[in-house]
């Protein structure tokens, strides 16, 4: 059985074709591609990996947080309200082995303000995230507020078409109260993978 | 855009997301990281363990082979095949056995339908010498109050298999039953008001108070099909003053005096699923509680308090009696348990649970350390 990160990379590997036909339509630089503006809009896919770093809180004994590397796929839609500066939303999901061998999902849904930067035909992009997630394990779910941060590179293929990578770090609290506040946990995860985005 | 509408529908968004229905009482990550790391390079990855036996200093477990490890050696370490050239090259062990003195292993040669019988061999920390010889067809080794008992089918026809229960003296097998036409239950010894020794076959309790002697019929039993006995010992250096009968249907009875008989208490998740194994641990910080976790022929474990009677049974996922419930959840809880085996003392020891991992990516021997409160199953 295929692994969520072989999933991944096998979905950015199908992507890779795609791209690279739309590139042989008209190079960015010979295009003239324009840094984005107010009213833009893109909307993006991307593929990748979720690395556990570190959990921490309530009673845990270490900071180890007992799941493997697992897949993450997300789809965003973005917004630029002046010059650079773009907000939207990002529905998430990140599938993980534990340890134990169950399956750890988790589905974080998260408003987005990002600043771009443009040079030539490469993009660079600065963003947070604050939402909320829904996790689960077993026969049980759970919900908790979410953030995260990060950015990327990208290349400008065209006027339509950006194809990138980037990095975000997600921090996941996850609150206990009362008899069982001893259950709180936080998690760390860095997210890494693919992107590519549509200009509508 | 709206940048208003936007944010509004953010909150919004953020408030019905965090107002979802979840369980306060279980921690997601905090499970996880219970768990223990379930490894396909172990010795027990997908294998079934039928038992396992701490002696002289180190833990034997009864698959095909018997494989051993030091004691002093962490959860999955040091694991290696027991070969010895008196076995045989191919040798099958067909039971386990061991008290403070001896380890008893049967042993029969060559994989499959031709598998000969070789006998009993015991061992004494450094020699391994040949107690029985004969050509008994033997199916396990129980060791109670001191001797040896063995569980073996004397013929088989169409209309079923028949066995008998004899116990080693000298170097011969003395029968201490008549003809039984169902595989008998493992034996115990209970003293105390009892101080019999027990076994059960189908719905007949068996006992005799000393040996040598026949083993007769025990009169005013629950009327159900026994599966399996215990006793209120964690093992061979605890004495044991109650009896535990577990059904066919999941059930579990208790009696201190042979005759009255505490439940029934169900231990299973439905009456399809028959006691498979059931051992008294100490519990609290002394250890002068006991719980008994019963195993059942579907997956998982039933606990109970029964420090003085037959608590109700919780499973082993939503009881910390023994072990926490993240960690219970990915190990146990989807396989059948075939024997539960403590070595320690009451206040400080090691539980094994044996279990069928055949269908599971897991393995199929567990470790749980007590200290003066339980560490959570760990992957052998």
């Amino acid at each position: 059985m295929k692994s969520p990160t072989a999933w991944a990379l096998a979905l950015i590997l199908a992507f890779c074709p795609t791209i690279a036909s739309f590139a042989q339509e008209g190079s960015a630089s010979a295009l003239g591609v324009r840094s984005y503006e107010k009213g833009d809009q893109l909307i993006s896919l991307s593929a990748g990996t979720t690395i556990p770093l570190f959990t921490f809180g309530g009673d845990a004994a270490s900071t180890d947080p007992k799941f493997y590397t697992g897949g993450s796929f997300s789809l965003g839609y973005q917004y630029f309200v002046t010059h650079g500066l773009a907000i939207g939303g990002t529905l998430s999901t990140s599938f993980n082995k534990t340890y134990g061998g169950r399956n750890f999902f988790m589905a974080p849904l998260s408003a987005r303000a990002a600043y771009w930067w443009s040079f030539k035909d490469l993009d660079l992009a600065a963003s947070l995230e604050l939402g909320a997630y829904l996790s689960k394990v077993s026969t049980e779910t759970t919900t908790g507020p979410f953030a995260k941060v990060g950015g990327g590179v990208y290349w400008r293929i065209n006027n339509d078409w950006s194809l990138g990578l980037q990095t975000y770090y997600w921090f996941v609290p996850e609150i206990h109260s009362g008899d069982y506040a001893d259950l709180t946990r936080f998690g760390n995860i860095l997210e890494a993978g693919v992107l590519a985005a549509f200009h509508l | 855009m709206n940048l208003k509408r936007y944010f509004r529908l953010s909150v919004l968004l953020l408030a019905v997301v965090g107002l979802a229905a979840c369980n306060n009482s279980y921690g997601i990550f905090s499970s996880i990281q219970g768990e223990s790391k379930n490894t396909n390079t172990s010795a027990f990855y997908q294998t079934a363990v039928r038992n396992m036996v701490p002696f002289g200093g180190r833990y034997y477990a009864q698959l095909v082979g018997i494989y051993s490890r030091p004691a002093a050696s962490s959860a999955g370490s040091d694991w290696a095949y027991l070969e010895n050239s008196a076995f045989g090259s191919d040798y099958v062990c067909r039971g386990i056995a061991a008290n403070g003195s001896l380890l008893y292993a049967a042993i029969s040669n060559g994989r499959g339908s031709t598998s000969t019988p070789k006998g009993i061999f015991s061992f004494n920390g450094s020699t391994w010498t040949q107690e029985y010889s004969g050509s008994a067809d033997i199916q396990a080794l129980y060791l109670a109050n001191g001797a040896l008992f063995v569980i073996t089918k004397d013929s088989t026809s169409d209309s079923g298999s028949t066995y008998s229960v004899s116990y080693l003296s000298g170097t011969s097998l003395m029968p201490c039953s008549g003809t039984l036409s169902t595989m008998p239950t493992n034996v115990v010894y209970v003293a105390g008001t009892i101080d019999n020794f027990f076994f059960a076959s189908g719905s007949t309790l068996y006992s005799a108070a000393s040996l040598p002697s026949t083993f007769a019929s025990v009169s005013g039993i629950p009327s159900v099909s026994i599966t399996c006995l215990a006793t209120n010992a964690f093992n061979y250096s605890d004495a044991a003053t109650a009896l535990f009968l577990g059904t066919s249907t999941g059930y579990v009875y208790r009696s201190t005096d042979g005759s009255s008989w505490e439940g029934p208490q169900a231990a299973s998740s439905g009456t399809s699923y028959a006691v498979t194994t059931m051992l008294a641990v100490p519990t609290g910080t002394t250890g002068s509680g006991r719980a008994l976790l019963v195993g059942n022929s579907l997956s998982g474990y039933y606990e109970a308090d029964v420090t003085s009677s037959l608590g109700s049974f919780t499973t082993g996922g939503s009881s910390t009696i023994v072990t926490t419930a993240s960690v219970y959840e990915s190990s146990l809880t989807s396989m059948p348990v075939f024997a539960f085996v403590y070595d320690g003392t009451a206040p400080s020891g090691t539980l094994f649970a044996c279990a069928s991992a055949t269908a599971v990516d897991y393995t199929g021997l567990w470790s749980n350390k007590r200290t003066t409160t339980w560490a959570g199953w760990a992957s052998e």
